[in-house]
């Protein structure tokens, strides 16, 4: 885990707000992440198109490898980096699935398509460190670390021995492939079945995986880059407002733009009623929906990014005058002693 | 270490500091001396690493070369160990550590030796250049060393001693025969006063190590007869008693001590803190402080105030800051924000407890100001 002198590469939260405000300020239009808890096609069915999955775990030795190494020509069209900085994995697992990506709805920034054609005939060793010595990609991660003045962070990240691993699954040409930058190449996990998901024909390894670190309670969590939703939405909406203005239209297009709306959110469970003012006020409530959640993430990160020592010093220093800080310190140390032996014994358990 | 950068020549200049210590062994949580006659140094090889060594001084065997880098290691005073002269040397980043106990017959300059071993390990020097010596005063509280700012000596030789030996001094214990009584009349010459020093530094006092508790071990039996006989000035016991009675031992957090590190975040919960936030004098004070949120409209401030108490940022903040200052780094940071040089002290022998009571006692003496200019 050395720092190849590539500069500092802060630990940052794995947060769908957190990778979501990523991605932005990396340029890429047209995309988002959000946290799945499960493979279920219900919630996919939410989510689709969904161009890839990144799914982090607390890293163990695995000597099971499942899947076929890459070493053919294909390798020249899949953009895979071999990982070289430990804190850097989470940008290095979305970028690997945003590098990856043809849809349409996703648009690369000019440093990215750069940095992928710049890239494009190294061995993955090389890609590897050219991604972690990219001062625009590290300089955007580092902004999501958390605000300190101190080093204590790196010491207290290390003081578990916790190391966090990310692993990337995307389609590529009809087939499903698995990005671990520990490995020497790219898994090929066979074709994805005609005419299904390819999240669906992913669900057998990634639930494989899921079951054997809840086995050894080991945390995971799973999150996908989807399509901008607010963007999906507005165009349907649009779409429907012309069709409202229209009038008189097929009643079959207006049923199945219905149905693909209805399909998109189950929480209503079915078809809806066939007014397309209901529709078009669904999915307004849809935008608006989105609209929250993005201000949510806005705000956290904006918490995230603040400094909160001056806040802390002020308020100790009210404490004080109001007579409560050295009370409110002996029950703070109360508590942190008894967790401390909570602890303990857990540990000789 | 060493077969990473080769072989480490050793350095013909001199050490950067060198004084006459024994080591101690650790078995299961009790630390015994080695009774060996030895010198712990400090001294930098030719490729620039720092070196910390303990040699037996009879054999001339140098037992223990350890390559420190900076911010590895912190070198500190025991207050635990009944003697007072018992030093750790603690790895931060692991959990090894190295007791050595003083070997110096004079007390005079256990904290200068202890200062030069953290800053020759922390700061390390350029090749040349030299430091200054500078001799810092112990943690005599800045009331005592007023309190004996005339008496030079005295203060010497209260800085030599421990903070057990000070409470036991005062709390009557005997002190090579003495008492604190019999200290103060004997103030005549110097040299009964240095005698009297090497005395309490080298007598074993019985002072019970209080477990968790702030207080130092009360006064068992007011000492008999004679306060300050009427040869000596400004010192009175009395005063001394009170001022001693204020100061705690402090607890090294984690570590040698074996209790836990204390974490604000567990007590400063937004439901403890509501109450007394929800004066608007306050919310004015600390809106300054809070994150910008919310694009055209701000968020009303007292919404911000009990978000931002709520957030798990602001209480991981809290968390980590409550770590930082156990480490004793956050010194530097502290003087930033006036409040007071006790704060400071405190925050650079990494105790809470103590940092805490600073930040308390501050304010009591801005209410008596305020008070009093009324």
């Amino acid at each position: 885990m050395a720092d190849g002198g590539a500069g500092n590469w802060c630990l940052i939260e794995s947060d769908p707000g957190v990778f979501t405000e990523l991605i932005r300020e990396f340029g890429v239009k047209g995309a988002q992440v959000e946290e799945v808890w499960s493979m279920d096609d219900e919630m996919f069915s939410k989510l689709r198109p969904v161009h890839g999955l990144v799914f982090l775990f607390k890293w163990v030795p695995d000597s099971t490898v499942e899947g076929t190494p890459v070493q053919d020509s294909r390798l020249d069209n899949i953009f895979f980096a071999k990982q070289v900085i430990n804190n850097a994995c989470a940008t290095q697992a979305i970028l690997s699935v945003l590098m990856n990506t043809n849809h349409p709805d996703v648009e690369l920034s000019s440093t990215l398509i750069e940095l992928r054609d710049f890239t494009a005939g190294f061995d993955p060793a090389t890609r590897g460190l050219a991604l972690s010595n990219s001062d625009v990609i590290r300089t955007v991660h580092n902004s999501f670390a958390r605000q300190t003045l101190f080093e204590l962070d790196n010491r207290a990240a290390t003081k578990d021995d916790d190391v966090y691993h990310f692993v990337s699954y995307i389609p590529l040409s009809g087939r499903l492939y698995e990005l671990d930058g520990l490995k020497e190449a790219p898994l090929d996990h066979g074709p994805i079945p005609e005419g299904a998901d390819w999240t669906q024909a992913a669900r057998p390894i990634i639930e494989k995986r899921m079951q054997k670190y809840s086995e050894g309670e080991i945390r995971f969590n799973l999150m996908a880059i989807i399509s901008d939703r607010r963007a999906m939405y507005q165009k349907q909406l649009e779409q429907l407002q012309t069709k409202a203005q229209e009038g008189g239209m097929e009643t079959d297009s207006i049923q199945s733009e219905m149905a693909r709306n209805a399909a998109l959110s189950l929480q209503e469970g079915g078809m809806e009623t066939d007014s397309i003012q209901s529709e078009m006020a669904r999915v307004q409530m849809l935008i608006s929906d989105e609209e929250k959640k993005m201000e949510r993430y806005r705000t956290e990160n904006i918490r995230r990014k603040h400094n909160y020592i001056p806040f802390i010093m002020e308020l100790l220093k009210i404490l004080a005058k109001e007579g409560k800080l050295v009370q409110l310190y002996e029950q703070a140390k109360e508590r942190s002693e008894k967790l401390h032996q909570a602890r303990k014994k857990q540990k000789t358990k | 270490m060493s077969a990473l950068f080769g072989t480490a020549t050793r350095a013909t200049s001199k050490n950067l500091v060198e004084f006459r210590a024994g080591k101690m062994t650790i078995a299961d949580k009790r630390v015994t001396p080695d009774t060996r006659k030895g010198s712990v140094y400090v001294y930098q090889s030719e490729d620039g690493l720092m070196h910390f060594c303990w040699k037996d001084r009879k054999s001339g065997v140098v037992e223990d070369d350890l390559i420190i880098f900076p911010d590895d290691v912190e070198y500190k005073r025991v207050p635990q160990c009944t003697t007072g002269r018992v030093y750790i040397l603690k790895f931060k980043s692991s959990s090894r550590k190295f007791f050595f106990w003083m070997q110096e017959p004079k007390t005079d300059k256990d904290e200068e030796y202890c200062t030069k071993i953290n800053d020759s390990l922390n700061n390390p020097p350029t090749p040349g250049s030299s430091r200054s010596n500078v001799s810092t005063p112990a943690n005599l509280p800045s009331e005592l060393s007023n309190l004996v700012s005339g008496e030079t000596d005295l203060q010497n030789l209260l800085s030599g001693m421990s903070q057990q030996q000070l409470i036991s001094l005062l709390s009557g214990g005997s002190v090579g025969g003495s008492g604190l009584t019999g200290l103060l009349g004997n103030r005549r010459g110097a040299s009964t006063r240095s005698r009297a020093a090497a005395a309490a530094a080298a007598s074993a006092t019985e002072t019970p190590t209080s477990a968790p508790a702030a207080t130092p071990a009360p006064a068992a039996a007011e000492t008999p007869a004679t306060p300050a006989t009427p040869a000596t000035p400004a010192v009175q016991l009395s005063d001394l008693r009170s001022i001693l009675s204020n100061m705690n031992v402090p607890q090294p957090a984690g570590g040698a001590g074996g209790g836990a590190e204390v974490d604000l975040s567990a007590a400063m919960t937004a439901e403890a803190l509501q109450p007394v936030l929800s004066n608007p004098a306050f919310l004015e004070r600390l809106q300054q402080f809070l994150p910008s949120i919310g694009n055209n409209e701000q968020l009303p401030p007292a919404h911000n105030l009990r978000g931002t108490l709520q957030s798990p940022q602001f209480q991981q903040a809290l968390s980590l800051f409550s770590s930082a200052l156990q480490s004793g780094q956050l010194a530097p940071v502290i003087s930033q924000f006036d409040l007071g040089e006790a704060a400071v002290t405190a925050a650079a022998a990494g105790d809470l407890g103590a940092f805490v009571r600073a930040l308390q006692q501050q304010q009591d003496k801005k209410k008596d100001d305020d008070m009093a200019t009324e």
